[in-house]
């Protein structure tokens, strides 16, 4: 029988009004790769600040190889050999990987700082992972994967017995998860343990050797992965079936409602040219940096282009802020809710209106019936969950949150709705509310531009699909062309078309 | 959380105040209120603690408070002087015209005001005026210059035009140079904020631009050290007359030791004995004098040691 | 119609909670104050406490706006200079008449607001400097004006909107009760109040909302610069004189009193009567420390740690 490297019992967390964690177990056995699975919200997160002791949990036990230990910092947490790599890097972008290895712990036995010493070190240890990189480049210079790679030696120099991994994959292209993979593979061999968080359940069948689902800060149960399957997992997950998770109803070709003539703008947009048409889902796929974002931002007046057309209902657009194109009918939900959709700090009914408050505000008058009206519209048609208008915008799950988002832009009733990544970081339950939401609006006769690099989701939700890579579109696919392979060709594929 | 947030605030203003709270006053004694333009200069806290011994050795009680050379603030200070029902107050504006609405409020209040060092605009609103003149300071630096250099020479002049005194000083300055007038050549007139750190660099630079200068006028003892800094950085001193004016101990030490040329002194501590017998006379019904002169004279390093090094004179 | 009255006293209680340390803090300095002075509680230092504070509310209606869109405004000091020294001028040096001078003076601070704006707007010039600059620009040319010396100005029917009073309340409490109302209503009425709360919560989502980020931003800096400059004409009516160097770190206490009264330095949140609140607590403070005849030394230390305080609790409020 293999030996539990680190048991977690019975653990309790409440924060105010919060049961975050509710009496849960984990059990992680050496050199394993153990994910944790739950919607947001689930408690995931809490349990791994328990872990690395920014949480004190008010009742529970924690074992480190049989050992009861108590967790008082962060610098505890590291000496018992838990080392947690989070989503933002905490790397210093501005000294080399060698001097980013060895920050705080001096290599030399002696005191002493030898610099050629530390590169050597350092060196060996990228060598070791089979990583193609020289100790003494920049931090700055790294892509985000190297620079993951980098955290992980980092973990491993400090002797890490056990590494968390927080949504690695989430910036990375397939390349560099494979080049991941490798590694975390390597790291099992060393006996090392990786606790492993992702919402990608085809990596997780990947690469985990068992997982833990939890829910509502309690743990539903471990599996072993190779003994289970998706429906299980997610039935697991959101105690409910899910019939039918995406919801597309046929669609007819109508009249073309936003057409992109020749569009370019200066090392990030080549040429684009499409046609939007009434009630279409226009899927857009490619990889990341494969400039979807940017065209978004050029529809919607939030960056300038050197050259092209853009019309909405034959009439060109000369649109230069945000606020033309609203006011044109475009509306753009962006992809990072928190740092360009929402203001968290303020109120649920707060921002689901500034960006209408034209229409029940004049002057000093505030038409408190006309206010809530439009509240209570968006809030039944997108059946947003928030006790009240008053609510905080950040208290709400990232579901509802991703929901107000949408009714901000909603409300000024737009033709055209750009939507980028509207499911990114939120659970399953919400995304297939999403897809049942996105529906109706184009039955309504809306029209959806929908970047995603979900493939699956592109794939059921769009009924045309443009795949963009280096700023070009590199083809077009009609509803019965689609199929894994041929987007991810076309995505990393180079210029066939 | 919020409760024991809300007893920690109780309990920390409570020591506070404990700690910072006076013995209340008697109700036989009389209580005095003082005012100076800042407490930041040993001139003004050499006045206020002389008053304050004086008068608490009386049984009186004196509350001083510092507008810190806002006069918007002497004003809201003065206010709430006559709400504590003070019996007179000790005056020395930081504008003399200014001043003007918390004197109005002190005589309706019925509040004497002694007012001492640069004089109010209308004396009117005072019962007197210590005056240690400042612009006679000046003068007698002036003819002391105008004696050590009989040819004439170019000078520089270190001033702080917001402050009536020393813009007073300055003008003394002129006047005491008299008939020589014509003969100095002003060829730099900068604000040294009457502060040792901000003159220095002044200082340096006008140095820099006239290595031939002869002296600097300074309108305060600091502004003259600092600029005596200047001087010696640049290896000058044989050449250039550096004086101030207010006769602190740190410039009458620095006199002695040959460092300033001199100083045109004023006497707080006699302007101080001053106010307060005044101010007895006042609150017993004696008549007093409108203008008091307090005599101001300069201190060169032939009478330094009559006035001592230590204190004020 | 009783649907209403419920929703008012909601609204009473929900400030009261919010406000709760704070107002605890004023409640017992008061209470403190009536206690060991006689003099506290009278009804003339009442009234002079409230027309000392008059400066540092409006000072502080303006602050606490820059400090809501996630900005400062150091300049605000400087403007009361130059807005009073500039009506001053106007009146006795150029026989303008009082209305036109006065408006001159309030010009002159919007003026101000105005150029900072701008360059934190277009230039993108961050807050703290462009303000600091216009700090400067503004006392040196109240300075340039008035050759550094202060401008008389005794003709009364100036000098009344400073010294004159109702009944025996200040004519300047009644002014500062008239711009409370008109902030309250700014702010919570209209539609550029709320995208200041926007742009200072999320000034990438305000963007994305379709919310002009440079006209929300000239607008709170004209607006902030103007009430500077309408405390600076009402202190010159005070004074009988334009004073170039009057004000200096008055803004600091208008932070203070907007850090006092919870306004979050992070931007984005915050109301008018808490800030009115912080105000009244600097300004009881001084009051206080003053007719409990505290050492002036030692006043500055009580400042110092009342604030230290205030914004402690404020973080921990945040934290948790």
């Amino acid at each position: 029988m293999k030996e539990f490297v680190l048991q977690m019992q019975n653990i309790h967390k409440q924060f105010p009004g919060v049961y975050a964690l509710n009496g849960v177990h984990l059990d992680v056995l050496r050199g394993e790769v153990h994910a944790i699975l739950g919607e947001n919200g689930a408690g995931k997160s809490t349990l791994i600040k328990v872990l690395g002791a920014i949480y004190k949990p008010e009742q529970g036990e924690i074992y480190i190889d049989g050992e009861q230990v108590h967790l008082n910092s962060i610098r505890d947490a590291q000496a018992h050999g838990i080392s947690i790599i989070h989503q933002e890097l905490m790397l210093v972008p501005d000294l080399s990987i060698a001097d980013n290895i060895f920050l705080g712990s001096n290599p030399s036995d002696y005191g002493f700082f030898s610099r050629k010493e530390m590169d050597k070190k350092a060196q060996l240890l990228l060598d070791n992972f089979g990583v193609d990189l020289n100790s003494k480049s920049m931090i700055s210079s790294l892509s985000v994967a190297q620079q993951q790679i980098v955290e992980i030696i980092k973990a491993i120099s400090v002797n890490a017995k056990i590494i968390v991994m927080d949504e690695p994959t989430s910036s990375l292209s397939a390349n560099e998860v494979d080049m991941l993979f490798k590694i975390i593979n390597r790291l099992k061999q060393e006996g090392v343990s990786i606790i492993y968080i992702s919402h990608k359940l085809d990596e997780l069948f990947f690469i985990t050797d068992r997982i833990t689902v939890m829910r509502d800060g309690k743990t539903i149960g471990t599996v072993v992965t190779k003994n289970v399957s998706t429906d299980q997992l997610i039935r697991m997950m959101v105690a409910r079936e899910l019939s039918d998770f995406y919801v597309r109803s046929e669609f007819e070709k109508g009249e073309v409602v936003l057409s992109v003539r020749n569009l370019s703008k200066k090392d990030l947009l080549h040429d684009i040219s499409f046609d939007l048409f009434r009630g279409e889902i226009l899927g857009f796929a490619g990889l990341v940096g494969a400039g979807r974002t940017d065209l978004m931002k050029v529809l919607f007046g939030l960056s300038p282009y050197d050259n092209g057309e853009i019309s909405l209902n034959q009439t060109q657009l000369k649109i230069h802020s945000p606020e033309e194109a609203l006011k044109a009918g475009i509306a753009l939900v962006p992809e990072n809710r928190k740092e360009e959709g929402l203001i968290l700090k303020n109120t649920v009914g707060f921002n689901m209106t500034i960006t209408v408050l034209r229409d029940f505000i004049k002057g000093i008058h505030v038409d408190k019936d006309k206010e809530n009206n439009i509240l209570d519209t968006y809030k039944d048609r997108l059946s947003i969950s928030t006790p009240s208008y008053k609510q905080l915008t950040a208290n709400l799950s990232g579901g509802n949150q991703q929901k107000v988002v949408i009714s901000k832009w909603l409300a000024t009733n737009p033709q055209v709705l750009l939507l980028d990544e509207p499911t990114r970081g939120i659970d399953v339950g919400a995304k297939a509310e999403m897809y049942t939401i996105m529906n109706e609006l184009t039955l309504s006769g809306m029209s959806i531009i929908m970047v995603s690099s979900e493939m699956q989701e592109v794939i059921a939700m769009s009924d045309r699909i443009c795949v963009m890579g280096e700023g070009k579109i590199k083809k077009i696919f009609r509803k019965e062309e689609f199929s894994q392979e041929n987007i991810l060709s076309y995505a990393i594929g180079g210029s066939k078309a | 959380m919020k409760k024991r947030i809300s007893v920690s605030l109780v309990l920390v203003l409570a020591s506070l105040f404990a700690v910072l709270l006076p013995v209340a006053a008697e109700k036989e004694s009389y209580k005095f209120g003082f005012t100076s333009a800042t407490m930041n200069n040993p001139f003004f806290t050499t006045i206020e603690s002389t008053i304050r011994e004086a008068v608490e050795k009386n049984g009186d009680t004196l509350v001083a408070l510092d507008p810190k050379s806002d006069i918007a603030t002497q004003i809201s200070q003065l206010e709430d002087m006559i709400n504590q029902g003070v019996d007179l107050v000790f005056l020395c504006p930081i504008d003399s015209e200014g001043i003007q609405p918390a004197l109005d409020m002190l005589k309706e209040a019925g509040i004497p005001v002694v007012n001492y060092d640069t004089d109010v605009t209308d004396p009117e609103s005072v019962e007197t005026i210590i005056v240690s003149n400042n612009e006679y300071a000046g003068e007698v630096v002036g003819q002391a210059l105008a004696e050590k250099f009989p040819e004439g020479g170019k000078i520089a002049i270190l001033d702080a035009p917001y402050a009536e005194a020393c813009v007073q000083r300055v003008n003394g300055f002129f006047k005491g140079l008299g008939d020589l007038k014509d003969k100095f050549e002003v060829v730099a007139q900068q604000n040294g904020k009457g502060d040792i750190g901000e003159s220095l660099p002044i200082a340096e630079s006008i140095l820099q631009a006239n290595p031939d200068l002869d002296a600097f006028f300074c309108i305060n003892d600091p502004s003259a050290l600092g600029a005596l800094s200047a001087v010696q950085g640049s290896g000058l001193e044989a050449q250039v007359a550096v004086y101030g004016v207010d006769g602190s101990p740190d410039a009458k030490k620095s006199i002695k030791e040959g460092g300033l040329t001199g100083t045109g002194a004023q006497s707080p501590v006699n302007i101080a004995q001053k106010a307060v017998e005044a101010a007895y006379q006042i609150l017993n019904g004696d008549q007093v004098e409108k203008l008091i002169k307090v005599p101001t004279f300069l201190i060169d390093s032939e009478n330094v040691d009559e006035y001592g090094v230590d204190g004020w004179q | 119609m009783k649907e209403k009255t419920i929703y008012q006293n909601h609204a009473l209680l929900g400030f009261i909670r919010k406000n709760s340390v704070i107002l605890t803090g004023l409640l017992l300095l008061c209470g403190f104050l009536s206690i060991v002075t006689d003099s506290f509680l009278t009804n003339g230092n009442i009234m002079s406490l409230l027309r000392q504070i008059s400066t540092n509310a409006l000072l502080t209606l303006g602050m606490m706006m820059c400090i809501i869109i996630g900005g400062i405004d150091l300049g605000l000091g400087a403007y009361i200079a130059l807005s009073g020294t500039v009506t001053a001028v106007m009146i006795t040096n150029y026989g303008v008449n009082i209305p036109v001078s006065i408006l001159l003076g309030l010009l002159s601070g919007a003026l101000c607001g105005l150029i900072s704006g701008v360059f934190i707007a277009y230039v993108k010039v961050p807050a703290f400097i462009a303000t600091m600059a216009m700090m400067n620009v503004a006392r040196g040319a109240a300075s340039l004006a008035t050759n550094a010396n202060p401008v008389r100005v005794t003709i009364p029917a100036f000098t009344n909107l400073g010294i004159g009073r109702i009944g025996s309340i200040p004519l300047p409490v009644f002014y500062v009760v008239f711009w409370i109302i008109v902030m309250a209503l700014f702010l919570n009425k209209t539609r550029m109040g709320r995208y200041i709360y926007a742009v200072g919560g999320n000034q990438n989502a305000a963007r994305y909302s379709g919310i002009s980020i440079k006209t929300v931003q000239i607008t709170v800096h004209i607006f902030s610069g103007f009430l500077a400059a309408f405390a600076g004409i009402v202190l010159a009516a005070r004074m009988y004189s334009g004073q170039p160097a009057v004000a200096q770190g008055y803004e600091m206490d208008a932070v203070a009193a907007s850090v006092l009264g919870g306004i979050s330095l992070t931007g984005g949140s915050g109301d008018v009567f808490s800030a009115m609140i912080g105000v009244l607590i600097i300004g009881v403070l001084n009051n206080g420390l003053n007719l409990l005849n505290v050492n002036t030394f030692w006043q500055l230390i009580a400042k110092g740690v009342v604030i230290l305080f205030a914004v402690s609790f404020d973080m921990i409020r945040n934290r948790n």
